[in-house]
């Protein structure tokens, strides 16, 4: 056992040495450049884990081989993570990347919590790896990397790293809302033992399954709040015409999954656009859900998981998780947006959305050169 | 929009979870065999501060009563604390205090000096090790393989 550890983390040294000195050859531009020193120091305390793990073994104590093989398995998980997702926003670094490098550079600038992390940029589905051991990553897909209309999707991945930068606080916001889901869910009668126990193993579900909706739902609040229409344009137009599973999901399903039903988030999203003074918007998404559902043939029902009672304290928490969190707040210049030398990645996409519903035919022209534009005055 | 990060969080959770209980253990084997390692005991100190803050919290669930709805937790630590609860049924292959008594009865040998709370403690944290790990390979399957 002890020759079989000692060739692991012999391995796991020479492996982390290789991605090393990738990472070290590795030309990047600048907003990536925290991010390289951050892996590399990763990389670092990985390769001291590993070689504690042989000094361990030094000591030739048989009863701590169960410890070092649990030990070793941790260290080589890690670095599984560093190898198949931490290092690849450095080794496929191209220079397309500094479009989205410099959203999320706007992104993280504009709060304290955020301004000094590194963070990097992969391929993926919109997502964000947003824990305090490791630096951020965005993944974006491909084609939504160089371009604008979908790059305010990241506002929403931006929310889960403040919702992590502000844990303790929205956690108690969240069980507030929490508590109201159990009581409108705990039975008004009980007719049998076993209609009470599936009641109350459901109910239990809910509750839970409610814990990382409501993080979804302050994330969106978060896009809206720093984006404005641009935000739920895209999150709309991104959503709305992919699956039949944005309108309905069986319960069970629902349950087992992160996300609340995207037409739910979407009702959520119209409230907080109208709350910034989005009216016209806000029924327009509306009504294009509503006469898309109706083509599906798809009723509006989450199948026990949502309550109207639920709308008003929920609406109250994104409240003051906002408040709480102080993301950037888009201002009246960010969406009535003029032709300038200079915009901010926000101006930008509002502008992108106008142009994109008031001059489709010549839209891709004009992305180009003002993608061009923005980056050469960045 | 990807759900992974909720198993990204989780794994480091218990990731750091892990390293303690790995820590730990190998320290006090090391002292009980006269092995001095300045490190060894700096990293024991950090893991019984991680593991009592974790203990902690798990016997406050544990005294919750069942019927009682946890606010406040992701779905994968309830899911962890649903393991250990678990884990806790099944006398035949968890038979530590740990896992006999609960995380209040395992509290006070993190601190302990004599033999026998030691051994304890070193079989409670061993069974402890087995059901996360269990639960880690969950996340690690969703973060490796899921896409």
């Amino acid at each position: 056992m002890r020759a079989y550890l000692e060739e692991s983390n012999q391995d796991l040294l020479y492996q982390i040495a290789v991605v090393q000195e990738l990472l070290g050859k590795t030309s990047v531009c600048g907003e990536l450049t925290p991010y390289v020193g951050q892996i590399i120091q990763i990389c670092e305390e990985l390769r001291r884990q590993a070689q504690r793990n042989l000094t361990d073994l030094g000591y030739g104590l048989d009863d701590t081989l169960n410890d070092i093989l649990a030990a070793t398995q941790s260290v080589t998980n890690f670095f599984e993570v560093v190898n198949t997702r931490l290092a690849a926003p450095v080794v496929r670094a191209r220079p397309e990347d500094r479009l989205g490098l410099l959203v999320l550079r706007f992104l993280h600038d504009s709060h304290p919590k955020t301004a000094s992390l590194p963070f990097g940029l992969s391929d993926g589905s919109f997502a964000i790896y947003p824990t305090d051991k490791i630096p951020p990553i965005y993944l974006v897909p491909t084609s939504r990397q160089t371009t604008l209309l979908y790059l305010p999707l990241l506002f929403h991945e931006f929310g889960h790293l403040l919702y992590a930068r502000h844990r303790t606080e929205l956690d108690e916001l969240v069980k507030d809302f929490q508590t109201v889901v159990a009581a409108t869910l705990a039975p008004k009668s009980v007719r049998s033992r076993a209609g009470a126990s599936r009641s109350s193993s459901f109910r239990r579900q809910v509750v839970t399954a409610w814990y990382g909706w409501a993080q979804e739902f302050y994330c969106d609040s978060v896009g809206m709040t720093i984006g404005g229409p641009c935000f739920l344009k895209a999150f709309s137009h991104f959503f709305r015409t992919r699956s039949n599973d944005q309108y309905y999901v069986p319960r069970d399903q629902q349950l087992q999954g992160r996300h609340p039903v995207t037409w739910l988030r979407i009702r959520m999203l119209a409230d907080r656009a109208r709350k910034h003074g989005m009216h016209t918007l806000a029924d327009g998404v509306q009504e294009a859900w509503a006469k898309t559902a109706q083509v599906l043939g798809v009723q509006e029902d989450y199948e026990g998981t949502w309550a109207e009672d639920f709308f008003l304290p929920l609406r109250q928490m994104l409240d003051d998780m906002i408040e709480e969190s102080q993301p950037y707040v888009h201002r009246p210049e960010d969406v009535t947006v003029v032709e300038s030398a200079t915009f901010t990645p926000v101006q930008l996409c509002n502008l992108a959305w106008q142009k994109f519903e008031t001059a489709s035919p010549t839209y891709r022209s004009w992305e180009r050169t003002a993608i061009e534009s923005f980056l050469k005055s960045n | 929009m990807s759900q992974e990060w909720l198993n990204i969080q989780s794994f480091f959770t218990d990731h750091g979870l892990l390293g303690a209980i790995n820590d730990l253990s190998i320290a006090i084997k090391q002292e009980a065999a006269g092995v001095h390692d300045a490190e060894r005991e700096r990293r024991a100190k950090d893991a019984r501060k991680l593991l009592k803050r974790f203990l902690g919290r798990l016997g406050e669930v544990e005294s919750a009563d069942s019927k009682e709805l946890l606010l406040g937790v992701d779905a994968r630590f309830q899911s962890l604390t649903d393991a250990i609860a678990s884990a806790r049924q099944d006398g035949n292959r968890y038979q530590s205090v740990l896992m006999k008594g609960g995380a209040v009865d395992a509290l006070p040998l993190l601190d302990a000096k004599s033999t026998e709370s030691r051994a304890q403690l070193l079989e409670s944290l061993a069974e402890l090790r087995r059901v996360i790990e269990q639960h880690q390979q969950t996340d690690a399957a969703v973060i490796f393989e899921d896409r």
